[in-house]
């Protein structure tokens, strides 16, 4: 008797618990979990951040305040280290026979022997190249009467279909904030000549690897597949005028705080993208 | 509600991932750090390269002349292919005379100038033209190429036409083509009593001169790829008769009369064989001919109208164009004749396939919804792109480099065909650099020439 009273009073007190706590949640949804602060970020707004230009670059070495002490005291003699020029007299042995003509026999010329006195400053003399109109929007470097027509008819072709080339950018490894990155890029996008119409030009990608000076002038710039510039013409053609663009551009916008950072870039001219198959 | 959010999250989650995923694959910043940064460049110009071409030095007036004449040559060359923008001389401020030592950089940095070609022109004491080029990087201040030629005089323009190829293959990696000839169909007359006779001429129009005298219609000249011979078919008492001419010595033989043909043969890249089709029946099918022994080899055998064959550079393979699929289209077939492929699927018609020297395109004549289309595709039908359209443009011939194209565009004139002019262009595998090559008349039909040997 007296244990059925503990056992009901408990029941009782069981249920006016579970009524007191559960019931709300039982017939009323239960309560949303407190939302959990997230910031809906877009990749757009990734790459063009707000200016949070000092602080929070992600980058591994601190952002050093400007160390007024670069590698090299700043007019270093390029001219005399990458310029000793052996260019031999005739790269190219190519007899260019002119028939019904004397032989042509390509004399080995002497180069001229000119004193290289002039040590030259790093070519801080090169004005900047006025800014260029809005460039075009290609797609693709290579033109397509029917594309520019938009003719709707599309063929069962296969991979007829141009890709909305939606420009990835690559997110890897930046320490300088996106938008810096993107001004570098834009600056030497605007100097590069894409070598269109070479054989399996798309395949061209060079890698250019750039010593900068404090002031943003191009102390070196160097191509690192040294090999593949020996045996292939195409090669060398795309990367020497990779290289052009590189030292046309001379000198680079870059903030001065951040020289640590940008004092050794690899850029990577891939043009790929531009030719819309 | 949860639900949904839950899903919301879900993205903005895996982003994060691939975020960090990126991050890693992109290689840890810290193990790179001596590299530094690292920036993909994915867009570019499309400007032709600004190069200052400077007058050749000569000692003595003549040489000057000779000298200003052959850098005049080679940067009209080097404008026309549509990559090099020379540069005005009047903004050159390093003389020809003080160039002979060394450039000075800065100067030509200055105007923008990308290269620089300097040279020098001297008659020998035998009689001969000593002509001589280097070619500057600018910017690398470096010597990129440097070469000497002797001729004689009177062949001056052919050595800037060979130093300006120089310059081509230094810079973009490619053999040139401007040391090179055009054949073509000149037409004059009125619409019912055409005159066409074969006329050559120099890639940039210069030394124009005829081949046949027009008493015979003349049509569709085919170079050889290998030799400075070329095929034609000439009406002869109504009957088409295919002729082989030697374009050096001018001889000139008969490879036989063919009924029904309508395209001229085309050569084999070694020039030994002709590829053709011919008509029997009602029927036509692709042949070989092989030029030593005349032994004919038939390739097609299908009711369907076989025609314009064109060999692949290796010899290994075929275009040729065939209704047998309803409409005329693009087939590819083994040098032997078999597997046989269809590799052209557009609307319309396909017409005149030729395969590119450089094997990697076959351009073709395309006719869709009452125009006419200049166009390449690979060899396996894709990549399809068509460079220029008109009222009529026809008769594709590549240069011998595989990287421009020459095909001829004819206007529309009145109810009775008058106003309407027929000429020559080359157009540039990009599609942006379209030229007219001035001819003295009409002009139909080119066939480019291989490099003169």
């Amino acid at each position: 008797m007296r244990k059925g009273a503990v056992l009901s009073g408990l029941l009782h007190v069981a249920i006016a618990l579970v009524a007191i706590f559960g019931l709300p949640s039982l017939f009323n949804p239960p309560e949303a979990p407190q939302p959990i602060p997230v910031e809906v970020v877009t990749l757009a707004e990734l790459t063009t951040p707000p200016k949070v230009e000092e602080a929070p670059t992600p980058a591994p070495a601190p952002p050093e305040p400007p160390k007024p002490e670069p590698p090299e005291p700043e007019p270093p003699k390029p001219a005399a280290e990458q310029a000793p020029p052996p260019p031999p007299p005739l790269p190219e042995p190519e007899p260019v026979p002119l028939p019904a003509v004397a032989p042509p026999e390509p004399e080995p010329k002497p180069e001229p022997e000119v004193a290289k006195a002039e040590p030259k400053p790093t070519p801080p003399v090169k004005p900047k190249p006025p800014p260029k109109p809005a460039e075009p929007d290609f797609t693709s470097v290579l033109k397509n009467v029917e594309k520019l027509k938009q003719q709707a008819a599309r063929q069962p072709a296969p991979e007829e279909t141009p890709k909305p080339e939606a420009a990835p950018r690559s997110l890897a490894d930046q320490p300088l904030t996106m938008s810096e990155v993107d001004a570098i890029r834009r600056q030497i996008e605007r100097c590069w000549n894409v070598p269109a119409g070479a054989r399996d030009a798309e395949n061209l990608v060079v890698e250019i690897r750039v010593r900068l000076n404090p002031d943003g002038s191009v102390f070196q710039a160097e191509i690192l597949d040294i090999d593949r510039m020996a045996r292939d013409g195409f090669y060398r053609a795309a990367a020497e005028s990779a290289r052009r663009a590189v030292l046309q551009c001379s000198p680079l916008q870059l903030p001065p705080k951040k020289y640590s950072l940008w004092k050794v870039v690899t850029l990577r001219f891939n043009p790929r993208e531009m030719f819309g198959t | 509600m949860t639900m949904l959010r839950a899903l919301r999250t879900a993205p903005l989650g895996s982003l994060c991932l691939l975020l960090a995923g990126l991050w890693i694959a992109g290689g840890a910043p810290a193990a790179r750090a001596q590299e530094g940064l690292r920036i993909d460049i994915t867009r570019g110009q499309l400007q032709p390269l600004p190069i200052a071409v400077v007058d050749y030095y000569g000692a003595t007036p003549s040489d000057a002349g000779v000298g200003a004449d052959v850098a005049r040559v080679v940067a009209a060359d080097l404008e026309r292919s549509g990559l090099f923008k020379p540069i005005d001389k009047r903004a050159f401020i390093q003389s020809p005379d003080s160039l002979r030592v060394q450039p000075r950089f800065g100067d030509w940095r200055v105007i923008n100038a990308q290269a620089l070609v300097s040279g020098a022109v001297e008659l020998q004491a035998d009689g001969r033209l000593r002509v001589e080029f280097r070619l500057w990087d600018v910017f690398g201040e470096q010597q990129m190429a440097g070469l000497a030629y002797y001729t004689t005089p009177e062949n001056w323009r052919r050595v800037a036409h060979i130093v300006a190829d120089a310059i081509y293959k230094r810079m973009t990696g490619e053999d040139g083509y401007f040391d090179s000839r055009i054949v073509y169909v000149a037409e004059s007359g009125p619409p019912d009593r055409r005159v066409k006779r074969l006329a050559i001429m120099d890639q940039d129009g210069e030394n124009h001169r005829f081949l046949t005298d027009g008493g015979n219609l003349a049509l569709t000249p085919r170079f050889s790829p290998s030799t400075q011979e070329i095929t034609y078919l000439s009406y002869v008492n109504d009957r088409p008769r295919v002729y082989l001419l030697n374009i050096d010595t001018g001889q000139q033989e008969v490879l036989g009369d063919f009924p029904g043909m309508t395209f001229a043969p085309r050569f084999s890249p070694d020039g030994n064989k002709v590829i053709m089709s011919l008509a029997s029946a009602g029927n036509s099918e692709i042949y070989t001919m092989d030029l030593r022994d005349r032994r004919v080899a038939r390739l097609t055998n299908h009711p369907a109208i076989d025609t314009s064959p064109s060999y692949s550079p290796d010899a290994g393979r075929a275009v040729f164009n065939s209704d047998r699929g309803g409409t005329q289209q693009l087939y590819v077939m083994n040098a032997d004749g078999s597997n046989v492929q269809r590799i052209s699927f557009g609307k319309g018609r396909y017409a005149t396939p030729v395969w590119s020297p450089r094997g990697d395109l076959i351009a073709f004549t395309r006719l869709a919804e009452g125009k006419f289309y200049i166009g390449v595709m690979r060899p396996d039908g894709s990549g399809e792109r068509l460079l220029t359209e008109g009222y009529l443009v026809e008769g594709p011939t590549w240069a011998p480099n595989g990287r421009v194209l020459s095909f001829f565009r004819q206007t529309p004139g009145d109810a009775q065909g008058r106003g309407s002019t027929t000429r020559i262009y080359t157009i540039d595998l990009t599609g942006y650099n379209e030229r007219e090559v001035v001819t003295p008349l009409d002009a139909s039909d080119p066939a480019w020439s291989p490099l003169i040997p």
